[in-house]
């Protein structure tokens, strides 16, 4: 294939992929918009949470809480008659800011206990928003929440915000794309090889994983602020801690450390645990049969998935990929080596 | 005075259920390098077997050691799905996770959704400096303190012991020397299985268990494991004290609502002084 | 456009090694080719999962006057609130069943579509929004609250009225277009749980209640009426609904002189509540709410409820009403199919929802299988089902009274009605 073909065939498949993007909201009914809308907050998300994982070699099991700061912020603005667009803009800057500031002690901090970290934060933050009824509505909620408006546009149906979240998702996306290739990138992925190789080789590793904490708090925090006026409504229930857990999955299905496997993972979890909640609810089956398929099959789903393919779908994928061309040498890994991410030892018996 | 000693012991009796949990996450962490977390599950099979197990009218006592077997044997299996083969640490990490679920699945479907209990230790509550102090507690000080210090004297005594802890440390090395790591691991996801089990049987009369516990009790666990940096069984105990009186003694002198929250709290600052501590020693 | 872009180029990680310049340019576009065909293989197999979970058509069929009419349900059948979730389905499923064997609404069967919102509000939407592209004329609402409270926006835009099966007041007050709400509210239950305190002679009294929205609206409600039946509360403790001891609250019950607890929650917490509370050795009585009215708290406690005075919708206590009292046939006839087969008496959840069936049925056949004719017959109707005798009005959406709620005594983990009930009921 020549190099003239080729560029052809990335062209069209752009484009091909890209009328597809625009087209779903056009083409699916309501309901599938509102997981098509879910699957693009989700990918908001993970695509930080990856950046985290697979470059900066940090674990967050509290990504939810910052999806949960942002939710509140634009909603405890709206509500409060701020122009809507401020209040959502506003959302990455608090989730942001709260994850500057609480990353400077945390990050001092490694491995497991960082992780152990993030998870107490979330669950403190969850308790915080509970005991201050005056501003958050407690676990009552705050509802209510007014429209978007952008300029004199209303951003009201379930299309508008797939259009939104999607415009919203490719910018992430690209950030991030522009971010891990850039200097920065390089030194995040040393940094998750090799910490002290790293700091040895004169890049301050503290500032790099504060920065990359502090952005992908704020991807999650513009999420929250597009969920709280996509739904109109919160409570802490829509942040639990399996919401964090679930991001986590999302990350290491898709692919660690590659940007389309934010996408990937996002969309294939969501995906399947759609399908599983919309079986099993027919009238004439047992009660007991949801709960079978939401957890026990969902689990196996999952369990076989990483038994099979441990690199996630992108991974394997692109792995797949370079084994059919072995002429493609590729220094780096595709997945950033960090404490979490070696192989089991036991294993090696 | 009555008060102080009610949350005291109750905090001392509810901080030795966690260093259960969380001596099974450091005996699997320390062998295997991974987070197990479905060391909750295992309690909640402990809990609703053991009540299966009364039911059917085996003796209390009998009952708690035949379910802690069980559960070894579920540790087992949930052992080779997590580790068997070559798999990145992460993906085991999740593994662990859809284990947790899959066990929930399990337990809802033979147990139902409903909380379950049964009476534990018979006999009357007996008063200590004015406090009332249940009797179930009295068993979980007894029983826990009998597994910590036979855990001690297998780490510290017994070839097994000294093998599994040369696993930890460098698993090249003892697979040179001839031990099966593999096998350890192995192991180590057995005896996890088996005291997890045990935590759940015994807090099971003090508090209902139900299909979906196990997160709690896992995030719990792993609360007090994590103060031993998951591989230091006695931090681990003192990290489940530390957590338990806490809880107890913010829930009494403030309030309910917040007592987890500030125990976690407090976790992060001991953490934060640890790592300050390796850093002024140069021990990173 | 942008998004193809990106994944396209995303080779981040593998078009740029710091190889040899010779070769950097090829092995860049060869990153980039890859990335593209990962990309689209992803694209492609989320665009099939998609299409996959979309087995409902994509447009939206009208209601025909022919054919079976649809019905819509969300409800929790995973997460924490399966246990009453599922009591809610079983009780929905068997009053549709009862209608369509007796020939159904109009000559036309009842096509019930249940949805499962996994205790999230998130997914309460998602629901809702497939029900209304299913083409359901009514729906029977949520009953886990967050998920009434996120489906409130949609129920107005949507017009299709929502007989809900949470227990929180603040959906019907004041009352709102298309929302109805069938159990007992909070408000009431306070009420009826301040008389029977009132009329026991009890004045001094200690709560503990839970953070959770039912636990919140429940003691607040209770507290603003306390005064017109002469009672004080002297301490107030919540918890959590998570939180497991409750030994620094009942230390405090204990010294602070309360002639009673009351407590206000929903979940699992009440009954390590209730074993830590006779553990403790506390004789005073212990009264809960109506979410304690049920199996799923009696059983569990097991011995340590015995004796617990707990409030229920006026189904509770079917067995016990004498012959005489109105809703006693509606109520046994649907207790004894329920109890037949599921084995055991149907706690309150299985009534609300099966009630709210009953009334999307009495309202098709008033005024015909459409949502605003579903709507107008509601905002009239008088109707007798499980729970008791509803009268909703354009201002009222919940339609009971505080004769609708007994005050009942765990006994031996069955619930006896109070000498305080027996003397209302007759």
């Amino acid at each position: 294939m020549s190099e003239r073909m080729r560029s052809l065939l990335v062209l069209s498949l752009a484009v091909v992929i890209g009328l597809v993007t625009l087209a779903l909201p056009l083409v699916l009914s309501s309901s599938d918009v509102e997981i098509y809308v879910t699957i693009g907050l989700a990918t908001i998300v993970v695509t930080g949470l990856s950046l985290l994982m697979g470059f900066a070699g940090q674990v967050s099991l509290g990504q939810a809480a910052f999806y949960g700061v942002g939710a509140y912020t634009a909603g405890i603005m709206a509500v409060h008659h701020w122009p809507s667009l401020v209040a959502l803009m506003a959302a990455p800057i608090a989730a942001g800011v709260i994850a500057f500031v609480i990353g400077v002690p945390l990050l001092r901090l490694k491995g497991h206990a960082l992780v152990f970290s993030t998870l107490a934060f979330q669950l403190i933050l969850l308790v915080v928003i509970e005991n201050t009824s005056f501003l958050t509505g407690g676990a009552i909620g705050l509802s209510g929440i007014p429209a978007l408006h952008v300029g004199p546009l209303a951003i009201s149906t379930g299309k508008d915000y797939a259009y939104l979240v999607w415009i919203v998702a490719v910018a992430v996306l690209l950030i991030t794309r522009n971010l891990t290739r850039s200097r920065p990138g390089r030194a995040l992925r040393a940094m998750a090889i090799t910490a002290s190789g790293a700091s040895a080789a004169g890049i301050a590793v503290e500032s790099y994983k504060l920065k990359d904490f502090t952005l992908s708090a704020a991807y999650a925090g513009i999420a929250g602020g597009i969920y709280v006026f996509f739904i109109g409504y919160i409570s802490p229930d829509a942040f639990p801690v399996t919401l964090s857990i679930e991001f986590v999955i999302m990350v290491v299905v898709g692919g660690i450390g590659t940007v389309s496997g934010a996408f990937v993972g996002a969309a294939v979890v969501t995906v399947i645990s759609q399908v599983l909640t919309s079986l099993g609810t027919s009238p004439s089956l047992p009660p007991d049969l949801p709960t079978v398929l939401s957890l026990g099959v969902y689990a196996l789903i999952l369990i076989i998935i990483l038994r099979l393919i441990p690199a996630g779908v992108v991974g394997t994928l692109s792995d797949l990929w370079k084994k059919t061309k072995p002429s493609a040498s590729n220094p780096v890994d595709t997945t950033g080596r960090s404490v979490l991410d070696s192989t089991v030892q036991a294993k090696d018996g | 005075m009555s008060a102080f000693t009610e949350y005291l012991i109750t905090g001392v009796a509810r901080g030795l259920v966690f260093a259960l949990l969380a001596t099974g996450f450091v005996l699997i962490y320390r062998v295997t390098r991974v987070v197990n977390f479905a060391q909750g599950a295992f309690a909640v099979f402990g809990g609703l077997l053991t009540f299966s197990l009364l039911r059917a009218g085996i003796p209390q006592g009998v009952s708690e050691v035949l379910a802690a077997l069980a559960v070894a044997v579920i540790g087992l299996i949930f052992g080779v799905i997590t580790i068997a083969g070559k798999i990145p640490l992460l993906s085991s990490l999740i593994i662990t996770i859809g284990l947790a679920m899959l066990s929930e699945a399990i337990a809802m479907l033979a147990w139902g959704s409903i909380p379950i209990s049964y009476s534990g230790l018979a006999g009357h509550d007996f008063v200590i400096l004015g406090a009332v102090v249940q009797r179930q507690y009295l068993l979980v000080l007894v029983v826990s303190l009998v597994l910590f210090g036979s855990m001690a004297l297998l780490f510290g005594r017994t070839y097994f012991g000294k093998a599994m802890t040369a696993c930890a440390s460098n698993a090249y090395a003892a697979k040179l020397s001839g031990i099966n790591v593999k096998r350890m691991g192995l192991l180590a996801f057995i005896l996890g299985g088996a005291l997890g089990g045990i935590g759940g049987a015994l807090l099971t009369p003090v508090e209902p268990m139900t299909y979906n516990a196990d997160v709690s009790l896992s995030i719990l666990g792993f609360a007090a494991a994590i103060v031993g940096g998951l591989t230091s069984p006695g931090l681990a105990v003192a990290g489940g004290l530390v957590f338990g009186l806490t809880e107890q003694f913010v829930s009494g002198y403030w309030s309910p609502s917040y007592d987890t929250a500030v125990a976690l709290a407090l976790l992060i600052v001991v953490l934060l002084w640890q790592a300050r501590r390796m850093r002024l020693e140069g021990l990173e | 456009m942008h998004l193809i872009q990106t994944i396209k180029r995303d080779g981040g990680l593998q078009g740029e090694g710091d190889g040899g310049l010779r070769c950097n340019l090829f092995r860049k576009e060869r990153g980039r080719l890859r990335k593209a065909v990962t990309a689209s293989v992803a694209v492609a197999s989320f665009a099939l999962l998609l299409a996959a979970c979309s087995s409902s058509p994509t447009t939206k069929p009208v209601a025909k006057a022919k054919g079976p009419i649809k019905i819509g349900m969300i409800t929790s059948l995973t997460g924490p609130y399966t246990p009453l979730g599922t009591n809610d389905k079983l009780g929905a499923v068997q009053e549709v069943n009862a209608i369509n064997a007796s020939g159904g609404v109009n000559g036309r069967k009842i096509d019930l579509i249940v949805k499962d919102d996994t205790t999230n509000p998130t997914q309460a939407v998602v629901d809702w929004k497939t029900l209304m592209s299913d083409g359901v004329v009514a729906v029977v609402g949520p009953v886990f609250s967050s998920s009434c409270m996120a489906i409130l926006p949609d129920v107005q835009a949507s017009k299709v009225p929502s007989i809900n099966t949470c227990a929180d007041d603040s959906q019907v007050t004041p009352a709102r277009k298309y929302v109805f709400m069938t159990p007992p509210t909070t408000l009431i239950v306070g009420q009826q749980l301040l008389a029977y305190m009132k009329a026991k002679g009890i004045t001094k009294v200690a709560v503990a209640h839970d953070t959770s929205a039912f636990g919140e609206a429940g003691w607040h409600e209770m507290k603003a009426e306390a005064s017109k039946y002469g009672i004080h509360f002297i301490y107030d403790g919540s918890f959590s609904v998570t939180s497991t001891t409750f030994t620094s609250i009942l230390t405090a019950v204990k010294s602070s002189g309360a002639q009673a607890l009351m407590v206000w929650g929903a979940g699992p917490a009440e009954v390590g509540l209730t074993t830590q509370f006779r553990a403790m050795g506390l004789t005073i009585p212990l009264l809960f709410s109506h979410a304690e009215a049920s199996m799923l708290y009696t059983k569990p406690a097991g011995a340590a409820g015995n004796g617990a005075i707990i409030a229920s919708s006026i189904g509770g206590i079917g067995p016990f009403l004498p012959s005489s009292y109105p809703a006693k046939s509606t109520i046994m006839s649907f207790a004894n199919t329920f109890k037949a087969k599921n084995g055991y008496y149907p706690p309150e959840f299985a009534f609300d929802a099966g009630g709210a069936v009953a009334m999307i049925a009495k309202a098709i056949e008033e005024n015909g299988a459409t949502p605003a004719g579903i709507d107008a017959a509601l905002n009239h109707m008088t109707i007798t089902t499980g729970d008791g005798t509803y009268s909703f009005s354009p201002t009222d959406h919940s339609g009971l009274t505080t004769n609708q709620v007994a005050i009942t005594r765990d006994t031996n983990g069955t619930l006896v009605p109070t000498k305080f009930t027996k003397a209302m009921v007759g």
